[in-house]
């Protein structure tokens, strides 16, 4: 047998094929399978950092920042339900499972709906009875696997969510591993322990939106035609999947961008599947208008938003609230390691080990995120009143511009400093009218 | 005493004219002002003018010195920065009059419309009847009598001065940062040489005053949502 | 920006020289366009619509035929701007608003007024040229509004003078003096019910905005000043009347200028004191409250 001989690299930058590509291949290598990987995708993606807000200055009046109101409160899901969803805030908590997060950070999320009037999402796997207990409005997801869903969820429901994908891992099966499926979490799931899950693709009461036509009316003479449902898709072929949802007779849809995060995905669907949330967005809002429905129904949009810019170009695009999952668990302590899968999150938020949940203080954590979102409501509402406007509803894609020729692009939305609009202008704009 | 006949003047070409009779005699009667703009602005001197009808908007801004007395009505903005002297008005004023005010007096014996001493930094401004929403808003000093009944949001977000009033109903009309306070002898010994000094029938010991909250000021709050609990869904499920 | 006027007489007098004589005096505020609506009440239609060029008169005429009979027409040549047309027609009441949308749907074409009871004469420039251009003869009725313009964020051509009419309620018509934040959106909702715009000019949103509120209640123009106060966001006044009611409505804010007057003889409504005095004795005009909407029945 030949010495193993030492050999020394000099380690110098490249392009492609750089210590992330060798470590993957790696991996491939030595396991035959590819990477999981928890919170989303690293890869640097299109943002509404790339839009700026016009001020109003000689023509128009900005309103008082401190003395005078702005209002923020945002009604979801009047299209055919009886009764929309009404919140204080145009910012909700994004669908995250008890078993991705730990239960402590489920009710700390709950706790914090309460202090902010807005709703959060169960995520998969039923609903733990703290985080109903504990919250403001509840909504809940309906998805292919189905654990944990009752008859008795939908009645509970201030909103329901009718799931095809999510902007992180679109089209997968999911896959919760045996590891984490603790007592708990088997009970609130009806599921047994210890085995690894590999849930359903689509769902089995509807293959295809002409059984979901039907379904539809079903779930509507379930609710008595009172309870909002949406259509929660990731960013994908976004006109022709809102074309359906509309004929569908959704009261709305959810919009997860491909930035979007979750617990644990695999790191090509993460990083290589769908199109990111700004442009996926303007899609969106065009698709609604083109079929004459925009003003009914409801647009919630999803992935990657961080502050209270993010959420006034959001809702001057044409989206009626965001929902925030990555950044509600960062506010309570979550310092984004992407090591999610494995469970062994060191603040208790993203774990089952009894030991590491005690790190999070519920209360505490859900005091930050009430935090964080009355900040960054605030932060859209500083910017709308210096657009002249008295009510965040009121932004417009027309009080925006773009930075890059990319964004430009992107949405349509004009350069900066210039009338040039690339492609179809997004709005009234100097090629149509302006 | 001169007279000027503005009736077939352009507006652009008063103040040049006024200036020039004042030359002549320091006292000035202007007649057939017919609710022109800037009459008298940046007019500054010892001498005394008298408006026989209306003036428009800006009468009198940054006036230093004069005494501007109107028979008439006043537009809005009148007597804005001013420095020194006295703006009397007979009748009633637009709105935002006595804005940021340096010194000086201004009476108005009539009403006056909204945010009547807008800004104001020192002076006095004396209203006799009505004033209007948010009077005396974001005041930096100077004082604010008002005999008549306040409007809403009075002296919203004031930083230094006064404003004295003696509308039974004041404290529910009060804006933010503001307190409700007995007026103390010195002041009310001001008021009462004022009032004397301008034939207002007002006794100052009928006056409280409005001041700003010097700690403690409430934080404005962008965010202010009406929370509903207990109008959740689970609540109404019925069970069995 | 803009100065504004509105006037109600008891008795019909000549309406249109009142409001001139107001305009006159606040002429400074708004040299860009000036114009003036009033409400004679005729036996016959009349028609004022503008054409982006002469040529189309014969379009115009076979239009109008779909919907009634044309018994005159006084042709006003462009002068400055684009040429318009003054017809008097026999139809019925109920082809009026049909007639207001085909007009409105065509390219090129806006209606100015369309109605037995309204007249609207707008045009650019200082008041001469309105004086000028447009005949306005004589026409006794109770009130009338006028106004005029600073152009602010849309160009200035004659059809962005005010007043602005509507086809959803051909009677109605608007002046206003502010900017909206919200127009763009407004204008989207608007058009997806049908109207289309002929301008940039955020105060032709408010005309459609309250002629559609008035034709799904009923033609409440109190109601439909409130739901404009609520869904108009930025700063403004904004008087509105149609042949039996005017009114106005000031913006929460309380910023532009709204004043009202009561004589003897007249109620009057204006941005600036000095309008007033066109027409009555120098009386006091109280300044209108933030958020008030306030309508007279004619």
């Amino acid at each position: 047998m030949a010495d193993k001989k030492q050999v020394t690299i000099h380690n110098a930058p490249k392009a492609t094929w750089n210590k992330e590509t060798l470590s993957e291949i790696d991996y491939k290598a030595s396991n035959g399978k590819y990477r999981i990987r928890g919170c989303g995708s690293p890869r640097p993606m299109p943002k509404f950092d790339d839009l700026m807000i016009l001020p109003s200055q000689l023509t128009r009046m900005p309103i008082d920042t401190y003395r005078e109101d702005c209002e923020t409160r945002t009604v979801l899901g009047a299209r055919f339900a009886k009764k929309p969803l009404i919140i204080e805030t145009p910012v909700m908590i994004a669908g995250m499972s008890y078993g991705a997060l730990s239960k402590e950070a489920k009710i700390a999320l709950a706790k914090a709906t309460k202090l902010v009037g807005t709703v959060i999402s169960n995520g998969e796997g039923g609903i733990l009875p703290e985080e109903l207990e504990n919250s403001y409005r509840q909504s809940v997801q309906i998805l292919a696997s189905r654990m944990g869903f009752t008859r008795r969820n939908m009645e509970v429901a201030d909103m329901l969510e009718v799931l095809y994908g999510i902007g992180a891992k679109p089209g997968l099966s999911g896959h919760l591993m045996g590891e984490k499926i603790s007592e708990e979490i088997a009970e609130v799931r009806k599921i047994p322990i210890g085995i690894d899950l590999h849930s359903h693709p689509r769902a089995g009461d509807a293959f295809g939106a002409d059984d979901m036509v039907v379904k539809m009316q079903q779930l509507r003479e379930m609710t008595d035609w009172e309870t909002p449902i949406f259509c929660k898709i990731a960013a994908g072929r976004v006109r022709d999947d809102i074309k359906i949802a509309i004929k569908l007779g959704f009261d709305g849809i959810i919009l997860d961008g491909c930035s979007a995060g979750t617990g644990a995905a695999p790191v090509m669907a993460t990083d290589h599947l769908g199109i990111p949330t700004m442009p996926a967005l303007v899609a969106a809002v065009r698709t609604l208008e083109e079929m004459g429905v925009k003003e009914e129904m409801s647009l919630i949009v999803s992935g990657g938003i961080t502050n209270g810019a993010d959420l006034a170009k959001a809702l001057a695009i044409g989206a009626d609230a965001v929902a925030i999952g990555t950044a509600a668990m960062v506010a309570m302590g979550c310092r984004v390691c992407m090591n999610c899968q494995t469970g062994k999150c060191a603040f208790g938020i993203g774990t089952q080990d009894p030991e590491l949940r005690q790190n999070l203080d519920v209360d505490e954590a859900a005091e930050r995120v009430a935090n964080y979102i009355k900040a960054i409501t605030a932060e859209a509402v500083l910017l709308a009143k210096s657009a002249g406007k008295t009510k965040l509803k009121n932004l417009e894609r027309e009080d925006l511009r773009a930075l890059t020729l990319e964004a430009c692009a992107m949405t349509g939305i004009p350069l900066v400093g210039s009338d040039l609009v690339i492609g179809k202008g997004f709005g009234f704009s100097a090629d149509n009218g302006l | 005493m001169e007279y000027l006949d503005l009736a077939k003047v352009e507006n652009e070409k008063v103040n040049v004219l006024i200036k020039d009779k004042l030359k002549e005699s320091n006292e000035l009667v202007l007649k057939n002002v017919n609710s022109m703009h800037n009459i008298c602005a940046g007019l500054s001197g010892d001498c005394r003018v008298t408006i026989e009808d209306s003036t428009g908007l800006y009468t009198g801004s940054f006036l230093e010195g004069p005494t501007l007395r109107i028979k008439g009505n006043v537009g809005w903005y009148a007597g804005d920065d001013m420095m020194s002297g006295e703006l009397i008005v007979e009748k009633n004023t637009g709105c935002n009059i006595g804005a940021y005010i340096n010194g000086g007096t201004i009476v108005i014996y009539g009403n006056t419309g909204s945010r009547v001493g807008y800004g104001m930094k020192g002076g006095n401004i004396i209203v006799c009847g009505s004033a209007g929403r948010w009077a005396g808003v974001m005041a930096m000093g100077g004082d604010l009598i008002i005999l008549g009944a306040l409007g809403k949001e009075c002296g919203e977000s004031m930083y230094s001065g006064k404003i004295f009033t003696r509308d039974p109903e004041a404290e529910s009309k009060m804006g933010g940062n503001v307190f409700y306070d007995t007026i103390t002898a010195a002041e009310t010994e001001k008021l009462d040489h004022l009032f004397s000094q301008y034939e207002i029938a007002a006794d100052g010991k009928d006056f409280h005053v409005i001041r700003p909250v010097l700690s403690g000021r409430h934080e404005y709050a962008l965010f202010k949502p009406d929370l509903k609990p207990e109008l959740a869904k689970k609540y109404f499920v019925k069970r069995g | 920006m803009c100065g504004i006027a509105g006037i109600i007489s008891k008795q019909p007098i000549d309406i249109s020289s009142n409001l001139l004589g107001m305009l006159g005096l606040i002429q400074h505020r708004g040299p860009d366009a000036s114009g003036i609506a009033i409400f004679p009440k005729d036996e016959q239609v009349t028609l004022r619509i503008s054409m982006n060029k002469e040529e189309r008169i014969g379009e115009i005429r076979d239009l109008i035929g779909n919907y009634g009979k044309i018994k005159n027409e006084r042709l006003i040549s462009a002068g400055e701007s684009i040429p318009m047309a003054e017809y008097l027609l026999e139809m019925d009441d109920d082809k009026l608003k049909p007639l207001h949308f085909a007009i409105n749907g065509v390219e090129g074409l806006a209606v100015h007024s369309l109605g037995d009871g309204i007249k609207v004469y707008k045009e650019g420039g200082h008041l001469e040229n309105l004086r000028d251009k447009h005949q306005i003869e004589m026409q006794n009725c109770r009130h009338g509004i006028g106004h005029v313009r600073m152009a602010t964020e849309s160009v200035e051509d004659i059809n962005a003078a005010h007043p602005f009419v509507s086809p959803f309620y051909p009677e109605l018509a608007l002046v206003h003096n502010g900017q909206f934040t919200n127009y763009f959106k407004m204008r989207r909702f608007l058009e997806s019910k049908g109207v289309k715009f002929k301008t940039m000019n955020d105060s032709e949103a408010a005309s459609h905005l309250i002629a559609y509120a008035m034709s799904i209640n009923g033609g409440n123009l109190e109601a439909a000043l409130n739901d404009a106060a609520d869904q108009l966001d930025g700063i403004y006044c904004i008087i509105a009347a149609t042949e039996s009611q005017i009114g106005f409505v000031k913006d929460k804010l309380g910023i532009k200028p709204l004043m009202l007057v009561e004589s003897d003889d007249y109620i009057m409504l204006g941005s600036e004191q000095i309008e007033f005095s066109a027409v009555s004795e120098d009386l006091f005009a109280e300044e209108m409250e933030p958020g008030e909407v306030r309508v007279w029945n004619i």
